[in-house]
């Protein structure tokens, strides 16, 4: 059914609110791609059979709907319930005829599917709003995900969906941009840059046809903020890309989506279909004479393509390598044309300031950084997921308040904020608040949010090389300090964990990072040595034990390590079956030996001991092999 | 008119001419490697860097590479401070190790100071420096784009499509002929001409049986000239001779 | 505007101008590095020094993919750009006359007549005045790019 207009759309709407209405209980079961891997799918489809087989209602009664993402993924799979608000964490199908007896039907809660407060476990939280985890968050660009079916276009109407764009074609194109301006927003990528100014050079650029592009690339390892997006409320980065060619003059969009996320592209192309049916895509949007068509582009599986002129070349069919920006993409990027790139969290940040005012986006975050950020905290901390928190807040916050602490009460050592382009900030930087500029200060960056955390088992030197290795091997290989540079980089490290590191190899190390840094033609190689220099800067320490005693505490580096059975071992037997070479032998209840000849120093038997008596301790290495 | 400032020099330049437009236009010595005039700039050896910065932005400086940034009037530019310097011994450090063997970048390497690699060398490879000369020649001035890149990062290489002799390579060797380091081969006989992989017929003389271009590269000429079809039929001696029985009925003076 | 002219009639068959350019050009005394050939005709007894008639409206320079070869004004010449040159060598298959040269050891390497930025050592060194370096008027049919002989005024 085409809406012709405004007023067909809110008919729509109000039509989408009655049937909403209408359903007096829903069951919202979680099909992100985390919760799917948990085996949520058979979770909703029991929950169909069983109501079915009930003869219950599902239209009435109560409905069950599979939703995107809800960023607890550490407790996954998540069902939540509307209206009780109450959500329950690792269902699985043979939990859901006990959920329908219990919760549905009679009205009360599972106590062993309930949320509790990993340090106090008598404390259980029923309510999804009061879950720490959630009740510290202020989700804007996260605001539907998990409470609506992400194929419906309804439901996304249900929940203020479009009241942006109505507004919006009721503006002139400067007004919009003028309410962008006043929001602060800036780039949600990771390059921060503001967004009101890049879409001003887009609309002086002189060029009959322009481009909007939303970046859904999202290539740094532990980040899922914009895959939850795009699966989980795809309509919201139509909304904005159709607000943003409104504002620019566009008449052809693209999303491009990196090749590993199927999931991500299945739901942007129904929802791209569904708007093109309602006629929200294609001629003549709502009568306002607005044509405006998008196109999903999917990634040939390459990081660099992320960078945004790469992006604008593969998009083109080209060979997916950056070119120096010294003329803009707004000037000239997609086919040499006036292009508009946004990544996909700016994109859904639109519609709600365009409905609400910039001022209320800004009265989020700090003085330079408004608003808030989707981050992805993974790592070694208890609530590990998806947050989105106004920035400024700080990372101890962050990571202790939300995140719940570091994993069996460990010590906090480092977080790696930004991805391969950022760095390791340490434990007496904790108070730093989170934003766009404080972080690069340190030497690291917001980045496009992600956040590893990291605990004393954690060898800074073995992160650094691993981020390296990551690099090195998504170089795009255009420029001689990138894919030379990071090559001999690793080569230098490889050295270092190996054992036959020198202080000279170190200063080689720094030397060369600087020479990275100011000589790469894109940001992948500029930032490329940030996690080095970083951990450098904060843990040289840990540098210095390698080469000088040849030594890695944490007993990560193989090389360099040899694990002993301290006597401190109660004989418990745990470790003997994880061992993947059965070089771990010992009777019950008495001390444990350990082969070291079989030992390949893989950690397994750490990992599981209960009472840590298993330490990583320095190996005999060989004489120094020269350079 | 902009005018920028050079190692202390103040130039007058076009609008939207490059930095390295303005230091050739003067004479200025800027080494660069994936840089040529028939084709467009592209920034990847990153030889040409310079040090930039501007009155108007106190404090400021930034490096680019002279033959992308476009001028600006009153920028102020050093292309050989120690910074600088150090950055082209670093790229040619790092190229020396991957091309040990080339006479070409030893040579550029020794003037910036770099006897031998600080790093570790191929042991493996030729001596292409991925600069992207050939490829960009075919695609942008033949217009046959019948080579390109496989692969990325360190292991990226100049390739065929699928490694087979490339279909729409008119063999007219200009890639052979571009690269700085002379790593794409051709064997060339009076009547064949192989390269790439694919053996051309050379295009020979009715009149001598002497040749200087493929029957592929004559099609393509004859194609984008609009020429009858018999044009390329002689080849220059026999040329000469002809004109030159013309000629000889020329009127004294 | 000076142009180069030649007189065949007065041509010695004496090779000196091509002695003289190659090795003005290349420091080698070699025929096949000069600009100037000579060809004899044994059936009349008569030599024609062959040089680039510096077209205006070249097939040289229409030839070229890459405008490598462009119309120096001053002195009315074709020449080389070789910053710009790639070496493919469509500029001697595309000259009519055949005055477009190439060096047999060094493939794609091309040359032609520079009029020796304009003090051409060929007219130099010629003995009997068979080449000329003159003004004579309007640039004759020596630059046309077909030679009628009706047009051939002043050889």
């Amino acid at each position: 059914m085409r809406l012709k207009s405004i007023k067909d759309l809110e008919k729509r709407r109000k039509d989408a609110i009655k049937a909403k209405e209408k359903v007096r209980n829903t069951v919202l079961v979680c099909c992100g791609t985390g919760c799917l891997a948990g085996g949520s799918a058979a979770v909703a489809e029991e929950f169909r059979k069983k109501l079915s087989e009930r003869g219950i209602d599902m239209d009435v009664e109560l409905r069950v709907k599979t939703t995107g993402c809800h960023g607890f993924c550490e407790r996954g799979p998540i069902v939540t319930f509307v209206p009780s608000g109450i959500l329950y964490q690792k269902v699985k199908p043979k939990h859901v005829d006990e959920i329908i007896e219990k919760t549905i039907i009679g009205g009360d809660v599972i106590r062993k599917l309930v949320y509790r407060d990993p340090t106090d476990k008598k404390k259980y939280v029923e309510q999804y709003s009061e879950i720490p985890f959630y009740k510290h968050q202020t989700r804007i660009a996260l605001r539907n995900i998990g409470q609506l079916d992400p194929a419906s276009l309804d439901d996304y109407l249900a929940r203020d969906g479009f009241k942006g764009l109505a507004k919006a074609l009721s503006m002139k194109p400067g007004e919009i941009v003028d309410e962008v301006e006043r929001s602060g927003l800036r780039g949600r990528g990771g390059g921060g840059f503001p967004t009101a100014r890049k879409w001003r050079s887009a609309i002086e650029a002189v060029g009959g046809k322009k481009y909007i592009i939303c970046n859904g690339d999202e290539g740094d390892p532990g980040a899922f903020m914009d895959r939850s997006i795009m699966e989980g409320d795809p309509f919201d980065v139509l909304e904005g890309m159709m607000i943003g060619a409104y504002a620019i003059g566009s008449d052809e969009g693209y999303i491009y989506v990196r090749q590993e996320y199927p999931l991500a592209v299945k739901h942007l192309r129904k929802a791209i279909d569904a708007c093109r049916e309602a006629g929200l895509l294609g001629e003549n949007i709502l009568g306002s004479g607005l044509n405006f068509d998008i196109t999903i582009a999917r990634g040939g599986g390459a990081f660099v393509c992320g960078e945004s002129s790469a992006l604008m070349m593969s998009v083109a069919g080209k060979v997916g390598e950056p070119r120096a920006k010294y003329i803009h993409s707004t000037e000239r990027g997609l086919y040499d044309l006036p292009t508009v790139l946004n990544n996909v969290e700016t994109w859904v940040d639109i519609p709600i300031i365009i409905e609400k005012g910039g001022d209320w986006l800004a009265q989020y975050g700090n003085e330079k950084s408004k608003g808030t950020k989707a981050f992805a905290l993974v790592g070694r901390v208890n609530n590990t997921g998806l947050v989105e928190v106004p920035m400024g807040i700080t990372l101890r916050e962050l990571i202790f308040n939300i995140g719940g602490g570091i994993q069996k009460g460990r010590r906090f050592k480092g977080v790696q904020t930004g991805g391969p382009s950022g760095g390791c900030i340490p434990a007496e930087l904790l108070d730093l608040p989170v934003d766009f500029d404080h972080l690069t200060e340190q030497g690291s960056m917001m980045g496009s949010g992600g956040m590893i955390v990291m605990d004393e088992r954690t060898c800074m030197v073995d992160i650094a090389r691993y981020f390296l290795n990551f690099l090195l091997e998504e170089s795009c290989g255009k420029c001689v300090p990138c894919r030379e540079g990071l090559k001999q980089l690793k080569i230098l490290y490889d050295r270092i964990v190996e054992g036959f590191g020198t202080m000279e190899d170190l200063e080689r190390i720094e030397w060369l990072s600087g020479d990275v840094q100011i000589g790469s033609l894109c940001a992948l190689g500029k930032s490329a040595p940030n996690p080095v220099l970083s951990t450098i800067r904060f843990f040289r320490d840990e540098y210095e034990e390698h080469i000088h005693d040849k030594r890695c505490r944490t007993g990560v580096c193989k090389a360099l390590t040899k694990l002993v059975i301290e006597d401190t071992c109660i004989g418990c037997g745990k470790c003997i079956p994880v061992c993947p070479t059965d070089a771990i032998a010992g009777e019950l209840k008495k001390l444990h030996v350990l082969d070291r000849e079989k030992c390949i120093v893989c950690g397994s038997c750490v990992e599981i001991c209960p009472v840590d008596c298993i330490k990583p301790e320095p190996a005999k290495v060989a004489e120094e092999v020269p350079s | 008119m902009p005018e920028i400032i050079v190692d202390g020099r103040r130039l007058k330049c076009e609008e939207g001419e490059t930095i390295l437009d303005v230091c050739h236009r003067n004479g200025i010595k800027v080494p660069a490697l994936c840089y040529h005039e028939a084709v467009e700039p592209w920034g990847g050896c990153r030889l040409c860097m310079i040090e930039i910065s501007h009155p108007k932005w106190p404090g400021w400086k930034n490096w680019v590479t002279a033959c992308l940034y476009p001028v600006q009037d009153g920028l102020v530019v050093g292309t050989n401070t120690s910074r600088v310097r150090r950055l082209r011994a670093t790229v040619l450090d790092l190229l020396l190790a991957r091309c040990p063997n080339s006479d070409v970048i030893r040579k550029l390497a020794v003037e910036y100071g770099v006897e031998e690699t600080s790093y570790q060398p191929r042991d493996d490879g030729d001596n292409c420096i991925l600069c992207g000369l050939c490829v960009r020649v075919c695609d942008e001035v033949i217009g046959a784009s019948a080579i390109g890149t496989a692969y990325r990062g360190v292991i990226k290489e100049v390739s065929e499509p699928l490694r087979e002799p490339p279909p729409d390579c008119i063999g007219c060797a200009a890639c052979a002929y571009v690269c700085p380091t002379d790593v794409i081969k051709v064997l060339q006989t009076p009547t064949h001409r192989v390269i790439w992989d694919r053996t051309f017929e050379m295009h020979v003389c009715k009149e001598c049986g002497k040749s200087h271009i493929t029957t592929d590269q004559r099609d393509w000429l004859i194609r984008k000239n609009d020429l009858p079809e018999d044009y390329y039929d002689l080849c220059d001696d026999c040329k000469r001779k002809v004109v030159a029985a013309t000629q000889k009925n020329l009127a004294t003076f | 505007m000076k142009q180069l002219v030649i007189r065949p009639s007065l041509c010695t068959n004496c090779h000196i101008c091509e002695l003289a350019c190659s090795f003005k050009h290349s420091s080698e005394f070699s025929l096949a590095y000069s600009r100037v050939r000579t060809i004899y005709h044994p059936e009349d007894e008569l030599t024609v020094p062959e040089i680039c008639l510096q077209c205006i409206d070249a097939a040289c320079m229409a030839a070229c993919p890459t405008g490598a070869l462009y119309l120096d004004e001053d002195l009315s010449c074709v020449r080389v750009n070789y910053a710009k040159c790639i070496g493919c060598m469509s500029c001697v298959a595309g000259c009519p006359f055949g005055n477009m040269l190439y060096d047999k050891n060094k493939p794609g390497h091309v040359f032609k007549c520079d009029l020796c930025e304009g003090d051409p050592v060929c007219v130099r060194f010629c003995p009997t005045g068979a080449l000329l370096y003159i003004e004579i008027g309007p640039l004759a049919g020596r630059q046309q790019m077909v030679l009628e002989e009706e047009e051939v005024t002043a050889g």
